[in-house]
């Protein structure tokens, strides 16, 4: 069973909210510009960036901006002015931001950008994957961390990522507002030196420069856009191969993360069921199994901390070895479904893979789902399908 | 094993905060620990409850504690009893109230484990009074380290110098811890 072990006795482990870990994460990664916009459950991150740049433990600019458009819109225009950049944001300020969402991830801005996942219309600050959600197919990629010292690592991984040449995207990395952005819990935190090994300084593949100058995201014609949209396309293939080597270097340079698209917790070749669940639902669902071990049932968690590229051949490899699978999503496309089970199904039947499916939705508008909440979905599927 | 406790607040007493420092305290332990605040439309005088896990193994569960599993309600402020799901709570729960008296309303309830610290003029004689409001937390989880022992007096006082660092603030904090400590008792 994998677990991210963390070690309490080093005195670098310390008591952190999620909020914490992201700023902690982004200070250590060394962004030059930094341009966001406080909105509920994100504003911590802004709070303790700006405080660390005034005090001068960050050497950063920080841009204040009257908005989230134009907080995108400042990181947009500083990374391509070839620096290395940063912002947070959550639900409606994701909302708002959302024309240069869009525009950073057709164009390829290599930004960094915790969202700290929260519900949407009517006003509800709780978290829900739906902001989050509602931007999939932006062409950013997409990680859901499942604890506070899942947000640092893979905040720190991000950067990374999206600066790798053959990638060059933007990053989200979505944390559950609340659950995650204020809860205390223990981080092991690692040394400067650590992530200066891991990350090297920003190395632009383009930038612009008045001496040697050239256009970026003007007019561009039905073949140019063609051209764009491959070349996206593609570079989410990379990422997908990438990816792994990145965390894989991470964990070897610095620790615990481990290189996997899928985490699997439980014993496979014996569960009767598989439960597939984002975020905290996915950790959630891990004390779910342990609490069902006591009554005799086997059950193991396939949790995707990576949404986008969607980890296809990773899970289909491990839906073909149980029997039953219980897709939990914390948003949903309405109309249809909750969207991981929607493209679970897609790959089931492009694949032909014979289980017996479940799809619930949990937790909209920041409902407490518990652990015993899942186990019991998981007895209920059980029962159905004696 | 793992150790749930709900601090049952209102805004403006230090519940939320008071979490942070158990959690603290568990953590300068050698504990895994976490503590949630109940966010939302907290305003002053507003009833809000805090949880807190210590664990001797990392924390899975992201929920709010569950009722039947909580080990401790640490109540800031006895009209608050009444928002305890009492029939709910398992054999040997701990309550520790804010309180000079025994509530009535738990005068019958057998099943529980009861104690009571008058945090209030603890909270005064330390000059611990913020904006017209007594802050009975740190009061109150010294009453609750001399119930339980599960954290040591020690941590948590190294947890309030944490949180406030240095001078009369934590000065004050402390020796309300002490006061709480030799004054709890069980009813």
């Amino acid at each position: 069973m994998k677990e991210m072990v963390q070690t309490l006795e080093k005195p670098q482990t310390k008591l952190m909210t999620g909020s914490e870990a992201v700023a902690t994460a982004a200070k250590l990664s060394r962004p030059q510009v930094i341009a966001a916009y406080p909105i509920t459950p994100q504003t911590e991150i802004v709070e303790t960036l700006s405080g660390m740049v005034t005090r001068g433990e960050l050497n950063a600019e920080y841009i204040n901006v009257e908005s989230e458009h134009s907080a995108m819109g400042a990181v947009i225009g500083a990374s391509l002015a070839g620096t290395r950049t940063f912002t947070a944001t959550s639900s409606h300020g994701l909302l708002y931001m959302g024309e240069l969402v869009w525009w950073a991830g057709l164009t390829r801005i290599p930004v960094v950008m915790p969202v700290v996942n929260r519900s949407l219309n009517p006003w509800n600050i709780w978290p829900d994957h739906q902001d989050a959600m509602t931007f999939r197919d932006a062409g950013w990629i997409q990680f859901y961390a499942k604890n506070n010292q899942e947000v640092l690592d893979l905040t720190i991984c991000a950067f990374k990522i999206a600066e790798h040449h053959k990638i060059w995207m933007p990053v989200m990395v979505c944390l559950d507002g609340f659950i995650l952005s204020h809860t205390t819990a223990q981080v092991e935190i690692p040394s400067q030196s650590d992530v200066d090994n891991f990350l090297p300084s920003f190395k632009p593949l383009a930038m612009l420069d008045p001496d040697d100058p050239f256009a970026h995201g003007s007019l561009t014609d039905s073949e140019g856009i063609w051209e764009q949209r491959m070349s996206l396309i593609a570079g989410f293939d990379n990422a997908r191969v990438i990816i792994p080597q990145i965390l894989t270097e991470y964990t070897e340079k610095i620790g615990r993360l481990g290189n996997y698209m899928v985490e699997v917790t439980g014993d496979i070749d014996n569960a009767e069921c598989a439960i597939v669940a984002l975020g905290t639902m996915g950790e959630e669902a891990e004390q779910a199994i342990e609490f069902l071990a006591e009554k005799n049932i086997k059950a193991v968690v396939f949790r995707p901390r990576v949404f986008r590229p969607f980890p296809k051949k990773e899970l289909i490899s491990l839906i073909k070895q149980v029997p039953r699978l219980l897709v939990i999503d914390r948003a949903v496309s309405f109309g249809n479904a909750g969207q991981l089970a929607i493209e679970i199904q897609a790959e089931l039947y492009a694949s032909k893979v014979d289980v017996k499916f479940y799809q619930i939705i949990r937790g909209l508008g920041g409902k407490d789902v518990s652990y015993a909440d899942i186990a019991a979905e998981v007895e209920k599927v059980l029962k159905e399908d004696k | 094993m793992m150790t749930e406790i709900r601090i049952v607040s209102r805004g403006g007493q230090g519940g939320v905060t008071g979490a942070k420092m158990l959690a603290y305290a568990g953590h300068l332990d050698g504990k895994f620990v976490q503590a949630i605040p109940k966010y939302g439309a907290e305003r002053k005088g507003a009833p809000i409850f805090a949880d807190v896990r210590i664990s001797t193994t990392h924390v899975k569960t992201h929920a709010p504690v569950i009722t039947e599993n909580t080990h401790s309600w640490i109540v800031l402020d006895p009209s608050l009893i009444q928002t305890i799901p009492l029939s709910k709570l398992s054999q040997d729960t701990l309550i520790i109230i804010n309180s000079q008296e025994y509530p009535k309303s738990l005068q019958n309830e057998n099943k529980l484990r009861i104690g009571k610290v008058d945090a209030v003029k603890i909270a005064r004689e330390c000059g611990l009074i913020k904006s017209g409001t007594e802050m009975v937390s740190t009061v109150m989880l010294g009453a609750w380290v001399k119930a339980t022992n599960m954290v040591s007096l020690e941590s948590l006082k190294n947890a309030v110098k944490h949180q406030f660092g240095d001078g009369e603030l934590t000065d004050a904090n402390i020796r309300s811890i002490e006061l709480a400590y030799s004054q709890f008792e069980f009813i």
